[in-house]
């Protein structure tokens, strides 16, 4: 897959040693588009876009960068690859160094940019056209992170990673820490400039209702390991994995109740076998043996019984234990 | 309390005309409110409203972050605004503690989570073989394995960290919980895990709660009755149904239509 821009060929990532994400394999297309990663907390999200940065080195498999291997990347492949790929986190006040008024944190990420030689006017007029792409007014350079909102700190982020001309945003989480009205123009900003610079979004989120919007692909985790992937709408709207049909089921709706245990998600995972064994509803004597991603239409799923979710998310408020 | 034969319960928290400033910047109002025992009271609204700066301010944290608050915010007989440190330490350990919108920036990076947890109670006179008993307690009702005590704070994710501070609340067995967006890292089955929890204490400690959120679907299967805000004024108070079902006004209106709804693409 040569269209390929970024992607994680089979990797197994650890912390001290410690595996924490295993053998997962995602491709990012060339832009404009974008995937998501959703899934349990804890399962690696935010790990496999760490890898994607080249901030950890996979234990085995590869990060790809169009044709080449990552960690082969001589200093200025590297500062090349490094520009390309920018991550925009969940929390613009922890991204921004508190003392630094925007002007400045722009400046700063403009002299690591294409844009380096840019000097006075010209600069300044990148500066101006920067703010503009993500909707703030220019006076807003001379204050520093805490004097301005929420919603507009996670502009300023996005502007910040836009001033280095990038072709993949890494988002995590890039709204959960904005109420939904802010939200909702975040994401038609992002929807915007995705089309305007032809970017290639990674979204870690875990609102799934915003997923659509960004991501014609999708990908599940659970403790470490891709557990479905395929587009949005199929995986999101019809699950064929009993860890995704949770997760539709458990989303809490607008003047409803609680919503009620979807298999015990205080029993964590189980180390042999399917991971999810303890908490599926439906697991027979089979899950003892871990299921491969397969290939199901147009999507991958690591389940044995796949076929019987088949879209229908209910299945795993079923009592049934045995088919 | 008792009078002529009726029982009249007295408010856990009572707050009257509180204002949060910085320098010269009104950031928050909240005129009135009482929170009683056992009630879910949620803040909602825009980001940058005030929320949090309320809800420090109820916890008498607010010249923490360099903010000035004025009026009252009685907790057990207590005026948190203008208590003694030594005064507000002890309300903090019974009466209210704070579930943090950043929890992993809550907790002192250089210590294991079983020091941190075991420090916490010792604070408020819990020691020994009850401090363990208790920590393990509230960590398999957070959905914890024992085994996460020996991490540091940078070695859990996102998500565990915020239910080992729910779980430092439950350990310290409080009257309150004043949560600022509790599950906003969490995906959404240990979200509603963390929501059954937060309910149960609720039912079986008569736990109050005042929860900041901006996820209001989240918000209203959990509140009793919902404050509403927008640039640092209280422009609503109603029970749940009052304002989900006849919002009285536009911005609570505007918040309510731009909840995202999966398979609506807007
Ligand atoms: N720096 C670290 N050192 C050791 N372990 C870590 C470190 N960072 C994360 N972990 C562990 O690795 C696993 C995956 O964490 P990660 O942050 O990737 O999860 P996540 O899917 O992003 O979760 P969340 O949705 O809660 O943000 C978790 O078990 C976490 O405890
Ligand atoms: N330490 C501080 N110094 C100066 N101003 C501050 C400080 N902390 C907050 N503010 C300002 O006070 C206002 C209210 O902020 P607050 O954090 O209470 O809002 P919020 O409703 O919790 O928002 P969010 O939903 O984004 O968390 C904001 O305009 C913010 O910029
Ligand atoms: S049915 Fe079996 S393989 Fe499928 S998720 Fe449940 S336990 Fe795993
Ligand atoms: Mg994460
Ligand atoms: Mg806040």
């Amino acid at each position: 897959m040569t269209a390929d821009l970024l992607r994680a060929d089979g990797v197994t990532l650890s912390y001290a040693k410690r595996a924490v994400v295993h053998d997962v394999s995602l491709e990012l297309p060339k832009g404009p588009t974008g995937v998501a990663l959703v899934g349990e907390s804890g399962s690696g999200k935010t790990t496999v876009a760490r890898a994607l940065l080249g901030m950890i080195e996979p234990t085995s498999g590869r990060v790809m960068f169009g044709e080449m291997d990552v960690s082969q990347f001589s200093r200025s492949e590297r500062a090349e690859y490094r520009r390309t790929v920018q991550p925009v986190f969940q929390d613009g006040t922890e991204a921004l160094d508190p003392r630094m008024t925007v002007g400045k944190a722009l400046a700063e990420a403009l002299s690591v940019s294409p844009d380096a030689h840019l000097r006075g006017a010209a600069r300044a007029s990148r500066v101006s056209e920067l703010l503009d792409d993500v909707g703030l007014d220019g006076g807003i350079v001379d204050r520093l992170p805490h004097q301005i909102s929420g919603g507009q700190r996670q502009r300023v982020c996005i502007a910040r990673a836009l001033a280095v001309r990038p072709k993949v945003l890494l988002l995590d989480e890039p709204t959960s820490a904005l109420d939904v009205t802010v939200q909702a123009k975040i994401l038609d900003l992002l929807r915007r400039l995705q089309h305007e610079h032809s970017l290639t979004y990674l979204l870690i989120t875990h609102n799934l209702a915003i997923v659509e919007s960004l991501c014609s692909y999708t990908a599940v985790m659970f403790a470490g390991r891709v557990v479905e992937q395929g587009p949005t709408r199929e995986v999101l709207l019809s699950p064929s994995h009993p860890y995704t049909a949770s997760l539709i089921a458990a989303l809490p709706r607008m003047g409803g109740q609680i919503p009620t245990a979807v298999g015990r998600a205080d029993v964590g995972f189980a180390e042999s076998g399917c991971s999810f064994r303890m908490r599926c509803p439906i697991a027979i004597d089979a899950c003892l043996a871990s299921p491969e991603l397969a290939s199901i239409g147009g999507r991958h799923v690591s389940c044995f019984r796949a076929n019987d979710v088949n879209g229908d998310p209910s299945i795993v408020n079923s009592k049934e234990v045995t088919p | 309390m008792t009078v002529d034969g009726v029982t009249v319960t007295s408010p856990l928290i009572s707050v009257r005309d509180m204002r949060v400033t910085y320098g010269d910047r009104l950031v928050s109002h909240v005129p009135e409110l009482d929170v009683y025992e056992g009630e879910c009271v949620a803040l909602v609204g825009e980001s940058g409203s005030g929320k949090t700066s309320a809800l420090l301010a109820i916890l008498g944290l607010g010249d923490f972050s360099g903010a000035t608050v004025t009026g009252t915010v009685l907790i057990n007989g207590v005026n948190v605004v203008d208590a003694p440190q030594a005064q507000l330490r002890r309300v903090h350990g019974t009466a209210i503690t704070l579930v943090s919108q950043s929890p992993q920036a809550a907790l002192n990076p250089t210590m294991r989570l079983g020091r941190l947890a075991k420090l916490s109670l010792k604070q408020h006179g819990v020691r020994g073989h009850e401090a363990n008993v208790r920590i393990a307690d509230a960590l398999a009702r957070v959905v914890l394995p024992d085994e996460i005590l020996k991490r540091y704070p940078h070695e859990v994710s996102g998500g565990q960290a915020q239910r080992f501070c729910i779980a430092l609340a439950v350990a310290l067995q409080v009257q309150c919980i004043a949560a600022d967006e509790p599950t906003s890292a969490l995906d959404v089955t240990v979200q509603a895990e963390i929501l059954r929890l937060l309910d149960e204490l609720r039912r079986e400690r008569n736990m109050a709660m005042v929860l900041v959120s901006h996820d209001l679907a989240l918000v209203s299967t959990l509140a009793d009755r919902i404050v509403v805000m927008k640039d640092g004024a209280v422009v609503e108070v109603g029970s749940r149904d009052e304002v989900l079902h006849s919002p009285k006004s536009d911005y609570t209106r505007e918040l309510l239509a731009a909840v995202p709804v999966l398979g609506v693409t807007s």
